[in-house]
């Protein structure tokens, strides 16, 4: 079941990511979709903030992936915006760099057929010029887990 | 002659220096991530033991695959930059073959294999000969049931080598005619032998055209206009 959540900004997309972090644990990937501006980064340093990681979160746009090991379990942060083709990403090897922790992916939405059936998307649709729509939809084995307590 | 060997092309790494085809030093880890890691401080850690500086070497051997993407780029990348640097040659060999090398054949049908992930595998076979094994074909990728079917249609008594216990549970009950054995990865070690040869015939590429080899199927393009159109999640359909 898709959970929608609204968001008035920044501090707000920081605050789902970070609550979400409580539902993820070992193996898990998470896609994220969203135009440029729309909050993806933002979503990202939340979750790694609720996953207990010091170290501000960056865009990887530019290293493609970044790890943080220093939080309850590592967390890979990948970004597919400047790649061109499904070999790229298969050099990346991320299932076997995030195998111990929490894969999250901006812009998962172009190389989902590449991914795990079992993912968690996270959608960011912008609605206006700080808010957002934050649609959180499990695929596979996540629709048996329940987000009901993202709700507030 | 004196030749480099690297090995990253699966999760176990190696590096090794020899005098021809005997091991002068070699240190090896098993560990699916970190390549990159391991490669440059175990090259020093050979020179140091022998005292060898770079441009002493003849010529470099390097496992082009198939394997693991990110091992293979980052050992072929640094062997290509060394042999550039210190122009000698470099010397290709294919992982199946480093593997079979070794393969305790008993004189049964060799299949080397190794783990390429996402259901599948890179076999190729090789006929036991005094002193060594000589391969039938070019490798293949095949998914892990096409390999059983494989060989269980194989006349010959079988060996499986290589990353087998990367099958999944089960995958040899009721094979009766293969066996499996070692060793399990491609080792640094066995490639100074297969490169002594390689390099007395002169039987190499120029080192800028040494490329992977992964066997995979046709690149498929990450298709970003489509997105823009059908909503973020829209099904991917291949180039």
């Amino acid at each position: 079941m898709t959970v929608e959540l609204s968001s008035n900004g920044e501090v707000d997309t920081r605050a789902i990511g970070r609550r979400l972090a409580s539902f993820l644990g070992r193996g898990d990937v998470v896609l994220l979709a969203g135009e440029l501006g729309a909050g993806k980064t933002a979503f990202a340093g939340g979750l790694a903030e609720g996953m207990g990681i010091e170290e501000p979160v960056i865009s990887p746009s530019f290293m493609l992936v970044r790890r943080y090991a220093g939080g309850f379990t590592p967390l890979t942060h990948a970004d597919v915006y400047r790649l061109t083709t499904m070999n790229e990403l298969e050099d990346l090897d991320l299932f076997e760099e995030a195998r111990d922790g929490v894969l999250i992916v901006e812009w998962g939405n172009t190389v989902a057929s590449a991914m795990p059936d079992d993912h968690l998307r996270v959608e960011i649709e912008v609605t206006g010029t700080n808010d957002r729509v934050v649609r959180l939809i499990p695929c596979g084995a996540w629709q048996s887990r329940s987000l009901k307590e993202m709700v507030e | 002659m004196k030749l480099l060997a690297i090995e990253t092309a699966t999760p176990a790494s190696s590096v090794a220096l020899g005098i021809g085809r005997d091991v002068v030093a070699s240190a090896e880890r098993v560990e699916r991530r970190g390549h990159a890691a391991f490669i440059v401080s175990a090259l020093d850690f050979c020179f140091d033991q022998v005292g060898w500086r770079p441009h002493e070497l003849d010529a470099i051997a390097i496992d082009v695959g198939p394997g693991l993407y990110t091992g293979i780029r980052v050992g072929l990348s640094t062997a290509q930059g060394l042999a550039a640097a210190l122009g000698v040659p470099l010397v290709p060999l294919s992982s199946l073959d480093v593997i079979a090398l070794h393969a305790a054949t008993h004189r049964r049908h060799v299949w080397s294999v190794v783990d390429v992930r996402r259901g599948e595998v890179a076999v190729a076979s090789y006929q036991p000969v005094p002193g060594g094994v000589v391969k039938d074909g070019p490798p293949q990728l095949v998914e892990v049931e096409q390999f059983r079917a494989i060989l269980q249609s194989d006349p010959e008594d079988g060996l499986v080598v290589g990353d087998w216990a990367s099958l999944p549970e089960g995958f040899f009950r009721g094979l009766h005619r293969v066996k499996s054995g070692r060793p399990q990865f491609p080792a640094a070690e066995a490639m100074l032998e297969l490169a002594v040869g390689r390099v007395d015939r002169e039987e190499f590429p120029h080192a800028d055209e040494v490329r992977p080899l992964y066997l995979r199927e046709p690149d498929v393009t990450i298709n970003w206009k489509q997105y823009r159109e059908e909503g973020p999640w829209a099904e991917q359909s291949p180039a």
